[in-house]
């Protein structure tokens, strides 16, 4: 066809008179236009020049252009036409084609926006008894743990559905668990609280992971909101004040069998931490071991081909993924070590340790510390040690942080901020909580800030604990929604709610990717409730069968959140229902009927 | 000859048939605006062979119709924006009442003399007789020929076997 582009203001009369409007069109005037035969064939619309179904077909949605494809051959070659889905996935994600990043396919990349992420909540699991604060997934994604205000830790098995695999209460009420960690090997899993009956103390245990968990030591440590991490698969990081008198702290290193501490750092020129009102102390290793290979780590950026998403679908499996796999024999062959010399093993691969801290003066900066491997090795003779090196600043900024988290490839450090405002006397929280990413192998901040989370109370802070996976970034937030952006777009692809009406100020205080399929999502909030989140494809491909084929189980009573001016709902019994509902309440919600009547119609 | 107080062109169609068109429309017509001072001042008209006398006279009312309508925005990023726009009662009623074998010759008219906001309107029509359809009653709308073999059939729909939230 003629291309408009190509016309000239100074092209003579002639020209175009001659060439343009007559060649142009001759095509389809001998062709289709003045030939009677064609139009009662009426295939006219099958044989007309690409460009005009392309026209035409941009007006379409992606559904009705997914159907026009089945219609005929042409049809279905015009209807993947790349500059269509570019379209669809410009609007959808709301930013111009001009500034959207490199992509292979835009119709794999819309299919992915479409199919691929965790917004289809697929289970609500019901056995904490008061508000839960935090969830972490085990590195191989088998397990997860839960925590929160009833003191317990749970451990939950996912799968098709999740199950409860052991509860523990670790510290009586009104003692609660805020944290929680398995070891690389998931032999160990590691809990943190505050046990209120001992001076507002923090505490750190340390289980021995099976269907019973079993305490293997416990660590008192002076600072409510510091939580711990493990360090490598035998040691964990704990902290305590450096001298009597109370000035300074200092990081150690340790075993759960060794009482004196293996390695340890202090901190004496940040003594004023001390007195800061909300300190919290997150600390975080960084094992440098697990970054993408570096030939590929350019791909990252650019890798959004169903190869990817095909990959992560198949790895849903840990068993079968291969990188898990060798992971799994190491870890055995240094649980053997850890048998025959149990105190002094410390790893020295490369490793960075992040640190949060705040100031007096509301100034929240997150550290990164390098790590003395002269130091650690010298630690058998229980020297106390400069382990670290000087710190490196990731982030900086007035106000505080709520929450970190690492994507299970330890490239990704996600963050929640929330800003201080500071005024003529008075300083003031932000009501709204930014996330942001640091790329740690690419030792740069990224761009996007994850806008949209909430918090209530411009004098109150709560934790919320972020995550990020490779293509998500998902945060909770105090208006009973949790919500989850695509990394790189940095746009909101859905909300996850947790409504049920019970407390007036529900928070989603933590969610957490699956490290081996980022298509599973767990979401922890206040309403005592855990909700599991799954793809549309992950959906789809299980067929959840139970789901269509009762149609008279109701619904999805859990999910169906209580009309607002019901005056029926006393919040209390609500929670009685709940709690006589008994053990875990494994629901199949399908909120997205449309899937529901397409999977039904497709069988 | 006497001077018209219009400025008029003409321009000849497939039957032969002549007419004159007031600049003011003719300047809507995109291909022609690097000419339309030479045909102005040429007694001679253009003749464009592919355009029938029919659909001209549909131009010629549209264009006259939507003469005042405000200039689309430029910007190639609002083209998704203009597929939640409704198509207007008048503009579906003018495309859509001489049938689909009209409506397809005024969309390769509109394409032919780049006139830009008929051919939105036009092929926005046809996609809304595409819309919310399967494929099957798609084919019967438009009389299309399922020319997939069985196993190609299998395998579109198998590719396409997802949708939109």
């Amino acid at each position: 066809m003629e291309d408009r582009n190509e016309e000239k203001e100074d092209g003579g009369f002639k020209d175009i008179k001659e060439k343009d409007i007559h060649d142009g069109f001759k095509d389809i005037k001998e062709k289709d236009l003045c030939q009677d035969n064609v139009w009662n064939d009426g295939s006219i619309w099958q044989h007309m020049p690409d460009d005009f179904i392309i026209h035409i077909f941009s007006f379409l949605d992606c559904n009705s252009l997914l159907e026009a494809s089945k219609t005929c051959s042409k049809w279905r070659r015009v209807a993947i036409d790349e500059s269509l889905w570019k379209d669809l996935v410009s609007f959808k994600v709301g930013l111009p084609r001009a500034s959207l990043p490199d992509c292979e396919s835009w119709y794999k990349e819309f299919r992915r926006l479409c199919m691929n992420v965790p917004v289809v909540e697929s289970e609500v699991l019901k056995e904490h008894e008061d508000e839960v604060y935090h969830v972490m997934f085990s590195p191989s994604g088998k397990y997860f743990s839960s925590t929160g205000k009833d003191g317990n830790v749970i451990v939950w098995e996912l799968g098709m559905p999740t199950t409860m695999f052991t509860k523990k209460l670790v510290v009586d009420l009104p003692s609660y668990t805020r944290f929680s960690e398995f070891n690389q090997s998931e032999t160990k899993l590691l809990v943190a609280g505050m046990d209120m009956g001992y001076f507002y103390d923090g505490f750190i245990k340390i289980y021995q992971f099976g269907k019973e968990l079993i305490e293997l030591c416990l660590v008192r440590v002076e600072f409510p909101n510091f939580r711990g991490a493990w360090y490598d698969d035998n040691n964990f990081i704990s902290m305590g004040r450096a001298s009597e008198d109370g000035h300074g702290y200092f990081l150690q290193v340790r075993t759960h069998k060794a009482e004196k501490k293996i390695c340890q750092h202090e901190f004496s020129e940040l003594l004023k931490i001390r007195h800061c009102r909300h300190r919290n102390d997150f600390v975080r290793i960084i094992d440098k071991s697990k970054w993408p290979k570096a030939d590929n780590s350019s791909d990252c950026e650019t890798d959004y081909n169903m190869a990817t998403c095909d990959a992560s679908t198949s790895a849903r499996d840990c068993d079968h993924d291969p990188v898990t796999k060798k992971q799994k024999q190491e870890d055995n062959e240094s649980d053997e070590d850890d048998n025959e010399n149990a105190c002094n093993n410390v790893e020295t691969q490369d490793k960075y340790l992040i640190l949060y801290q705040t100031s007096l003066d509301y100034r929240a900066t997150l550290y990164k510390y390098g790590i003395d491997y002269n130091v650690l090795n010298d630690a058998e003779s229980g020297e106390v040690g400069r382990m670290f090196t000087p710190p490196h600043c990731l982030y900086e900024c007035d106000g505080t942080c709520i929450g970190t988290s690492l994507s299970n490839d330890h490239r990704y450090l996600a963050y929640c901020v929330r800003q201080k405002i500071l005024g003529e006397g008075f300083s003031l929280y932000d009501e709204s909580i930014e996330v942001r990413v640091y790329d740690l192998q690419n030792d740069l901040e990224t761009k996007e800030v994850y806008k949209g989370a909430r918090s209530v109370g411009e004098d109150h802070v709560s934790y919320i604990f972020p995550s990020v996976s490779k293509n998500f970034v998902a945060c909770g937030s105090e208006n009973l929604k949790g919500y989850i952006w695509d990394r790189r777009y940095g746009v909101i692809l859905s909300e996850l709610n947790h409504e049920c009406g019970i407390h007036s100020q529900n928070g989603v205080n933590a969610t957490a990717f699956c490290p081996t399929d980022q298509e599973v999502l767990v979401t922890v909030a206040d309403d005592l409730n855990i909700r599991v989140w799954r793809s549309r494809q992950a959906v789809y491909d299980t067929r959840i069968a139970s789901v269509i084929d009762l149609p008279n189980k109701p619904y999805n009573q859990n999910v169906i959140p209580p009309s607002i001016d019901s005056d029926s709902d006393s919040p209390d019994e609500v929670v009685m229902d709940d709690l006589d509902d008994g053990k875990t309440t494994c629901c199949y919600g399908l909120k997205n009927r449309k899937l529901k009547a397409k999977i039904t119609k497709k069988r | 000859m006497y001077k018209k107080i219009v400025p008029q062109i003409k321009l000849e169609t497939y039957e032969k048939e002549v007419f004159e068109i007031d600049l003011d429309i003719a300047k809507k017509f995109g291909k022609l605006v690097p000419v339309l001072q030479e045909l102005l001042n040429d007694d001679k008209p253009l003749t464009i062979k592919t355009i029938n006398s029919g659909t001209l006279k549909k131009i010629i009312t549209w264009c006259t119709y939507h003469k005042d309508d405000p200039l689309p925005p430029e910007d190639d990023d609002n083209r998704m924006k203009h597929s939640t726009e409704e198509v207007s009662s008048w503009d579906d009623k003018f495309l859509q009442e001489d049938g689909q074998a009209a409506l397809f010759d005024l969309i390769s008219a509109a394409h032919t003399l780049d006139i830009d906001g008929l051919l939105d309107v036009a092929c926005k029509v046809v996609a809304t007789m595409i819309k919310g359809k399967a494929p099957e009653e798609i084919r019967k709308v438009f009389n299309i020929k399922n020319d997939f073999t069985q196993q190609e059939e299998d395998q579109v729909r198998k590719e396409n076997d997802w949708c939109e939230d």
